[in-house]
């Protein structure tokens, strides 16, 4: 195995079981990330972005949510089997995470103080005096004035954008060697959303935390990741480096998410691509691949089989038909 | 802005204020729960320093001064046996305070406890202690007050256990729905993605969270629970004589309520007040607490 490989999620599958039926939310993910590194994860809403991140922190609620198989290894340890008590360990400690709405990720009848340093001294087998040392040089480095008049007010007493910068203080606080972002803007306004987005991009610099960053805008991910996985039905579709994910795109649904962005270079009244159709329904998956239905390139093995992901070219992975030939099989 | 200094004030309290502060500014602006909470403070006070205002030994019998009308020896009378009626009051404020935070306590404690993990696990956990509560509730709560203490016999500690025992089922349904309602919440999945521990996910994150209804119905019980001691201690099962309680100076005197009706009237108003305080005050503390009117969302 790759000295540098921090995670590998292989051929993931989580289920949910409702009274309509199961729901296969991540139906085959397979991803990489190295140290320091960061990865974007883009896909529409319900392609399985979350969950692939909930069950690798192994978050999903129980029942309803089932992790059928798969592997995630993370640091040597495969997660899917690590025991309740190793997990409490490793959350928060060697893997944090920063969630959408900071509105409501904080609790509200705790200071801000008593949440970061809740990990802290979970973790570090740190006293209160310390916890409360390092949770105001946390507040400090993710830029809120006054950390230390700061650190005894309630959550209401912030505005959305310094929440989510107590989150990050707090998710950054143990210096986990992973951290997995879940949208952390999107809750926010423009203006803010870069600010927290630099204020992420130089933490990361600082402490070599890799981030699995989950987001809608691929304009965000061309300015911040590495590498980029495309998601669609809960499938991982298509991996590689960020350069070649906008230069050269393999698979037709990242063709269609590309193809479907506004451009502000083109001079003339073109109009935007959408993708036609709709993505398929999770209870009811197509017996081929996910994405046949609405692909234009779509053979018959298409609606036959499910494609195998392949490394096409070197570090380039993809899951479509359309490589068949080239590629090689990857394990 | 010079016109509503007082709005400003409010405002600025908000900015820099815990939510129990915040509770305290929305309670004062209710006139209803200020006097509920100065009827509750002063009944504390009384009980607290019985001793110290009793002008009698609230048990001395003294038979030559049998059935005395108030005067200003006795300010509300003496009983049949001449025992001074004001100090009998002040003393049985202490039995129905201790009774009502006492028993009150057990409830809160068993209900929460009960609650809180039928809530938090959920599954055939919850629908046994559930279907236990269920069962509890089941029985009319005075009368299954009235049968543990005829089992049991009159005593203080029996009085205790049993108004705790019947009124826990209540609490606990209310600690199980907002459990319910909390766990869900964003902030108790980030307390799991940070590697905290069901225990401290419980007593940290969630029952702070939940705990607010509660507060508010334990202090609309408390009230009910003074009473219900009253209606115990008048059957003969509550306090045992001669110490004095509200409801056995209601049963002695009710032989008597025609020619010497202070033996009936001051117990009847002592505990018409204490329960009407902390009736006021569960009702105030219910709209301090409201979400619905939460004035940091109107700023």
């Amino acid at each position: 195995m790759d000295q540098e490989l921090l995670l590998r999620v292989k051929e993931l599958r989580t289920n949910f079981h409702t009274d309509a039926g199961v729901i296969k939310a991540a139906d085959g993910v397979n991803l990489e990330i190295r140290i320091g590194e960061t990865l974007g994860v883009v896909g529409e809403s319900g392609s399985g972005k979350s969950v692939t991140a909930m069950s690798i922190m192994r978050l999903i609620p129980m029942p309803p949510g089932k992790i059928v198989s798969g592997e995630v290894m993370f640091d040597g340890k495969d997660l899917l089997k690590a025991s309740e008590d190793e997990l409490m360990r490793i959350r928060g400690n060697d893997i944090a995470m920063i969630f959408q709405d900071p509105m409501t990720s904080l609790n509200p009848v705790l200071t801000v103080g008593e949440q970061i340093m809740e990990a802290i001294m979970l973790h570090q087998k740190a006293g209160r005096t310390e916890a409360k040392k390092k949770a105001v040089e946390m507040l400090k480095r993710v830029g809120i004035p006054e950390a230390e008049v700061r650190i005894d007010n309630y959550p209401h007493q912030f505005s959305g954008g310094m929440r989510q910068r107590v989150m990050i203080a707090m998710a950054l606080s143990c210096n986990p060697k992973l951290l997995i972002a879940d949208e952390p803007t999107t809750a926010l306004d423009v203006t803010i959303q870069a600010q927290i987005l630099d204020l992420m991009n130089d933490l990361k610099r600082e402490s070599g935390t890799a981030i699995m960053l989950i987001t809608h805008d691929l304009g965000i991910v061309a300015e911040l990741c590495q590498k980029v996985l495309v998601m669609y039905a809960g499938n991982t579709v298509e991996y590689t480096d960020a350069v070649s994910l906008f230069t050269k795109p393999m698979h037709p649904y990242t063709w269609g998410l590309l193809g479907s962005l506004p451009k502000l270079d083109v001079w003339a009244k073109q109009r935007l691509e959408p993708i036609q159709g709709q993505p398929p329904d999770l209870r009811n998956l197509p017996q081929g691949c996910n994405f046949a239905q609405r692909c234009n390139q779509k053979k018959p093995i298409c609606e036959q089989q499910k494609p195998t992901w392949l490394e096409i070219e070197a570090g380039h992975f993809v899951s479509c038909f359309l490589y068949k030939e080239e590629g090689k099989r990857h394990d | 802005m010079s016109t509503n200094s007082d709005a400003d004030k409010t405002l600025e309290l908000y900015e820099t204020s815990s939510l129990f502060l915040e509770m305290w500014v929305r309670l004062k602006r209710n006139r209803r729960a200020i006097f509920g909470l100065f009827l509750v403070v002063f009944l504390i006070l009384v009980a607290l320093f019985a001793n110290v205002i009793a002008p009698y030994d609230p048990v001395q019998i003294a038979l030559k001064d049998s059935l005395k009308e108030p005067n200003l020896a006795h300010l509300m009378g003496t009983d049949v046996l001449g025992r001074d009626i004001f100090s009998r009051i002040i003393y049985g404020a202490r039995a129905s305070l201790i009774i009502g935070v006492v028993a009150t306590s057990i409830s809160v404690v068993i209900g929460v406890i009960i609650g809180a993990f039928s809530g938090y696990y959920g599954g055939w956990l919850d629908s046994l202690m559930m279907r236990i509560t269920d069962i509890f509730s089941a029985f009319p709560f005075f009368l299954l007050a009235i049968a543990i203490m005829t089992f049991l016999g009159p005593s203080l500690l029996n009085i205790f256990f049993a108004l705790g025992i019947v009124g826990w089922t209540n609490y606990a349904r209310l600690v199980r729905g907002q459990v319910i309602l909390v766990k869900e919440s964003k902030y108790i999945e980030a307390a799991r993605s940070i590697g905290a521990k069901d225990r401290r996910i419980i007593l940290r994150h969630i029952l702070p969270n939940a705990i607010a209804p509660v507060i508010v119905y334990t202090a609309l019980n408390i009230g009910g629970v003074i009473l219900a001691e009253a209606g115990l201690s008048f059957l003969g099962l509550g306090v045992r004589p001669p110490a004095p309680s509200w409801g056995s100076m209601l049963a002695e005197g009710k032989d008597f309520i025609f020619n010497a009706s202070w033996l009936v009237v001051w117990p009847g108003v002592a505990i018409f007040l204490t329960v009407l305080g902390y009736n006021l005050l569960g009702d105030g503390l219910r709209n301090a607490l409201d979400p619905r009117l939460n004035l940091r969302r109107i700023k």
